[in-house]
């Protein structure tokens, strides 16, 4: 060894220094870097995995949204579409009543204007007929003589 | 309490039946005070005679005419009407100068129109008709 310039106990020395560093690096060093790196890649899983998961929710949330702004939209076409057949069938009423209406309003005036025709004619029958009477009743009064009145009369009893 | 004539004619009526005809002829004229009545005495004297013939089971005939009729025309309207109502007749005539000519007999309801004035309104009737 001697001739090869080694020397022994430096060599053991050496060696026990290095099986010394090579335990504390081990105790102090390798474990906590290598403990810290797991911990740093199960952190960084961790948040791949929050984020796949945050990125399913996310697309989970757009298919509901999508969903819920479907549904929306639908119905909100079901009230718009109810609510133009109500205000069809509510001016369809309100035309149909209208119509009644005028019909009625229509029935009544030529109920009126028969009625005062109606009255027209038996008001100008009855001063005709008044007219008539009265001319007659003054010839007849005036034209009778006590005879003829005696003869009437006789008439008269004799229908009894 | 207003009486009808009806009922003043018979109570006038019952006093001349009556023994005591003063008294109920003086009830008559104390109801008719009472009821401040004496308008109506003209209603109630032509009611009487209506009154009276009933109470003789006979009907009164009020016959109107122009001039007043002579008997021998009454008793044939008397006659007439003794057929038609099957009881005796005591006939009233009233003229009435208005009259054309004709007769109109009122026997209770019934009016018996056959004066000219009549034919002439139903001449107005029908022809306003």
């Amino acid at each position: 060894m001697d001739a090869l310039g080694i020397d022994l106990k430096l060599l053991i020395a050496q060696a026990v220094n290095f099986l010394i560093l090579l335990f504390l690096l081990q105790r102090f060093a390798y474990k906590p870097i290598i403990k810290m790196l797991d911990e740093r890649r199960e952190k960084i899983e961790k948040g791949l995995s929050d984020a796949d998961k945050a990125k399913i929710e996310l697309s989970k949330a757009e298919e509901e949204s999508e969903r819920i702004r479907e549904k929306a939209f639908k119905e909100a076409n079901e009230i718009l579409e109810n609510a133009k057949k109500a205000s069809n069938l509510k001016a369809e009423e309100t035309i149909k009543k209208a119509a009644q209406q005028a019909d009625k309003i229509r029935s009544h005036a030529a109920e009126e204007a028969l009625l005062a025709k109606d009255k027209a004619m038996t008001s100008a029958k009855l001063e005709l007929s008044d007219l008539f009477v009265l001319g007659l009743q003054k010839i007849v009064g005036n034209e009778l003589d006590d005879k003829t009145k005696m003869e009437l009369t006789k008439k008269a009893i004799k229908e009894l | 309490m207003k009486l009808t004539p009806k009922i003043y004619a018979l109570l006038l009526i019952e006093s001349l039946k009556s023994d005591q005809p003063e008294k109920i002829a003086s009830k008559f004229w104390y109801l008719l005070q009472k009821n401040g009545q004496y308008k109506d005495l003209a209603k109630i004297i032509n009611r009487l005679d209506q009154e009276y013939a009933s109470s003789l089971d006979m009907i009164l005939a009020d016959v109107y005419s122009a001039e007043v009729l002579d008997d021998e025309h009454l008793a044939e309207i008397k006659n007439k009407l003794e057929k038609r109502f099957a009881k005796k007749v005591i006939i009233k005539n009233i003229a009435k100068k208005r009259f054309i000519g004709g007769i109109v007999v009122k026997v209770n309801d019934v009016e018996i129109d056959l004066s000219i004035e009549g034919k002439i309104r139903q001449l107005r009737q029908s022809l306003s008709n």
